[in-house]
């Protein structure tokens, strides 16, 4: 068998490795720590490194889970690396790789907790001689009277003897819904779990039950992206692969139970004495969390399984808190229009106000909703993936190398770049800024068009260098590789200026007739809220300018980050909010845009700058 | 004397008024339909299509042409009819079973009606059974196929088995788009052609149906 040199840097250690074997367990064999949740499972996509030097090829997988920019810039998987040459790599640490912006926290808005928990304080009077009852009949001998139709959960009877038979007499009993759940040798705090289940970014909040604050929060990347970026990949894995579902749903909950460890260990708290827990998601998401199968979502009519589901306990998902805990989904409006919508709905009582609010998540499926208390409308649009730097020649994921912001001042033209160092691409905030940019200066015509450099006035004389002959079109050039230390030029090219217009006039052709069913224009509306990371760090001007967002007066947009969280924790925290719920789901009216003949008049017109 | 070059211009312009405007004049002026047909719509349509094939236009501007056109061709159709104009080809074209998705199906429709074929909308969610009582009933000789979807893009494949079964597929050419589709695509189920944009499918479907 052939043997290749590799390297590992930054340790600068040499070994030599046969050929075809993996580099992910050749490091751990030789002590070099490479970051992995999954164990080489190839699932978790932690175990990035940077091939330096040799000829390493990337794999299907690979190609779906990095971007062209970065399969160039020789990012790959360790686990799925075999070796077939000399090469010499860079182990990245937990920073660089958890460099890309994940939105963890939402605007907060109030709400009152009320906690279904009751913890009580006994005497315990142990099994003796004098005693021959069971431990179960001395547990309820030993409570108040108000308490005498209890009974105990049979997760706590599995442990019950070994727990009371602590030198100890006071317990405090755990009860829900006239169940004793656990039994705590010493009183603990009342804290629960918070969920949004993104596509992307999964995030968790441990929450205190008694005053609705957050304590603590982790995040990390969903696990299925290995499956495909988007929601119609996963459901199409879900039905082509073997046991598909059964897959995706451990991906999820693995990921899952990761965040409860680090928040639990964070703040040193038994997880097995967290008793709720809310999750938010799209209906793909909730539905492959509780391995229902979502395949009528990716046929017309595409609806979903349920609206709402409730009586899940912990134990039915292998999460790892107490096995009776309460598991709250928070429901679907509809197949495209999810439970993180709910959130948003809910946290920010759009059926409680008069004002007319415009909510939007942008992402790949672009999810609005427009109305007050009087009618409240949603919909699902396909934005697909140039937001987040899809189908964009240089386009990239908010991650380090990126450019996330672009202003023309003057005959300058400034960037800035995450990670202050060398630009590698461009990620969707500041795709939207260049083209803002480039439109104000007439580089780009309203149509879309980058213009020949004779076409240019005297503002845009400046970068005239910079218009690109290409073909018959033009492109432009945001940075020259002589401007930076080392790399290449940074392009903005005619097609990509293109896939702007399909994702914005996809946004907002979806609010359109949204706006138009309800009778209103862009004028009557009083305010907007904008959801989700894109939408927090995005320029509100640049998003006003390319005809992403409604042009109202700028102090009537908020952003509000992660509502999908912010819904689950209120989800969480309060009775009175899950009821709420019913009542949006019931009353918030669904959109098919497909079956609207003004839909594609409006996507038109909403092309156009 | 209305000029036939002026009719283009405006279409390639998206003026509809002006192109009806322009269109009735010259009928009135006794000036043949075939010839404003010809020597106007299309030669307009065949512009716009090269243009949004080199990136120079795009869908609106597809779009606001193909509405001059559908305008003119409103006034001009009884006068075709008349004179005993033939369009050159029938071609049935649909949203496979399972998807609503008709945005690029409605593009391809119009670009092929631009460049004079005559086209039978089959709409969205179009099943199998529906396509091939089309081939069946009307003198069809070209189906083009749409999804949008990676889950329903086998609706393409079983369409053309059903047809296969109920012997209609060798009587009709059949060409697929959509996002998701390719000319791999196409050829592991057997489809006649496969076309990545609007502009491409009208050279596609002369090619397949051998019209110069």
């Amino acid at each position: 068998m052939n043997k290749y040199k590799i390297k590992f840097q930054p340790y600068d250690k040499t070994f030599e490795i046969e050929e075809g074997r993996d580099i992910l367990s050749f490091a751990i064999e030789n002590g070099i720590n490479i970051p992995s949740i999954c164990n080489g499972e190839k699932l978790c996509g932690k175990c990035i490194i940077k091939i330096l030097e040799g000829n390493v090829p990337p794999t299907h997988i690979e190609t779906k889970f990095f971007s062209d920019i970065e399969i160039k810039d020789g990012l790959r998987l360790a686990c799925k690396t075999k070796v077939r040459d000399n090469i010499s790599i860079l182990v990245l640490n937990e920073e660089e790789v958890e460099s890309i912006k994940i939105l963890t926290t939402g605007l907060e808005t109030p709400v009152t907790p009320k906690n279904e928990i009751k913890k009580i304080q006994i005497k315990f009077n142990k099994p003796s001689l004098d005693n021959l009852k069971p431990y179960s009949e001395c547990l309820l001998q030993s409570l108040p009277e108000e308490y005498n139709n209890l009974s105990i959960s049979f997760n706590l009877l599995k442990d019950m003897s070994s727990i009371l038979d602590k030198d100890n007499e006071n317990y405090f009993l755990v009860i829900k819904d006239g169940e004793i759940l656990n039994i705590e040798t010493q009183e603990q705090k009342n804290y629960g779990l918070a969920f949004d289940i993104g596509t992307t970014t999964i995030v968790g909040l441990l929450v205190d039950l008694d005053t609705g604050k957050t304590v603590k929060v982790a995040s990390r990347t969903n696990p299925q992206v290995v499956a495909g970026a988007d929601v119609i990949t996963r459901i199409n894995y879900s039905i082509n692969e073997n046991d598909g579902l059964t897959k995706l749903q451990k991906l999820v909950i693995s990921a899952i139970n990761e965040i409860i460890n680090e928040l639990c260990i964070n703040m040193n708290y038994d997880s097995n004495n967290i008793y709720s827990i809310a999750l938010a998601g799209n209906a793909v998401m909730n539905h492959l969390l509780l391995g229902v199968n979502p395949k009528s979502m990716a046929f017309a009519p595409y609806v979903p399984v349920y609206h709402f589901i409730s009586d899940i306990k912990a134990k039915n998902l292998s999460l790892n808190i107490n096995p009776s805990a309460s598991v709250y989904i928070l429901p679907n409006i509809s197949g495209f229009v999810g439970g993180d919508i709910v959130a948003l709905i809910l946290a920010h009582k759009l059926l409680e106000t008069e004002k007319i609010t415009l909510g939007i998540d942008i992402g790949t499926n672009g999810e609005i909703v427009v109305g007050s208390k009087k009618r409240l409308l949603c919909c699902a649009t396909a934005a697909g993936p140039a937001f987040e730097g899809g189908h964009i020649t240089f386009g990239m994921r908010a991650a380090n190398g990126a450019i996330d912001s672009v202003s023309i001042e003057g005959d300058k033209i400034l960037y800035h770049v995450i990670g202050n160092v060398n630009p590698k691409g461009i990620c969707g905030t500041g795709l939207i800024d260049l083209i803002a940019a480039l439109l104000e200066v007439g580089i780009i015509d309203e149509t879309g068009r980058i213009v020949s450099p004779d076409e240019i006035d005297s503002v845009a004389l400046p970068f005239k260098n910079r218009i690109r002959e290409n073909g018959s079109q033009y492109e432009f050039v945001l940075v020259f590789k002589e401007e930076i230390k080392n790399g290449n030029d940074i392009v903005l090219k005619q097609q990509d200026v293109r896939e702007l217009q399909l994702a914005k006039g996809a946004i907002s052709a979806g609010y359109s007739v949204l706006l138009s069913e309800l009778g209103l224009e862009e004028k009557d509306i009083d305010e907007v809220l904008i959801a989700g990371a894109f939408g927090s760090y995005i320029k509100k001007e640049s998003a006003m300018r390319i005809g992403l967002l409604p042009k109202i007066s700028l102090d009537k947009v908020k952003s509000i980050g992660n509502s999908s969280s912010i819904g689950a924790k209120q989800y969480l925290v309060s009775d009175i909010k899950r009821k709420e719920s019913i009542e949006i789901v019931k009353n918030t009216e669904y959109i098919e845009l497909c079956l609207r003949p003004d839909f594609q008049e409006k996507f038109m017109d909403s092309m156009i700058f | 004397m209305v000029n036939l070059q002026e009719i283009a211009d405006n279409l390639i312009k998206g003026q509809a008024k002006k192109v009806v405007e322009l269109t009735t004049n010259a009928l009135n002026e006794g000036i043949k339909p075939e010839a404003i047909l010809n020597e106007g719509l299309i030669a307009g349509m065949n512009v716009v299509g090269q243009k949004f094939k080199a990136c120079e236009f795009y869908v609106p501007e597809v779009l606001v042409a193909a509405r001059a056109m559908k305008g003119a061709m409103e006034v001009l159709k009884p006068k075709l009819l008349e004179s005993g104009v033939q369009p050159i080809a029938k071609i049935a074209i649909g949203t496979v079973k399972g998807d609503l998705h008709d945005i690029g199906k409605n593009l391809v429709s119009m670009m092929l009606q631009g460049a004079g074929f005559e086209i039978i909308d089959l709409g969205v969610d179009v099943t199998p059974e529906k396509f091939i009582e089309t081939v069946k009933n009307q003198e069809v000789k070209l189906v083009g196929m749409s999804a949008l979807l990676t889950t329903t893009m086998p609706s393409m494949k079983s369409t053309i088995e059903a047809m296969k079964e109920a012997g209609v597929r060798d009587k009709v050419k059949v060409i697929i788009g959509g996002a998701p589709v390719s000319q791999a695509y196409a050829d592991e189920i057997g489809a006649d052609g496969y076309s990545p944009d609007a502009a491409s499918a009208v050279e596609k479907a002369k090619e397949l149906l051998n019209i110069a």
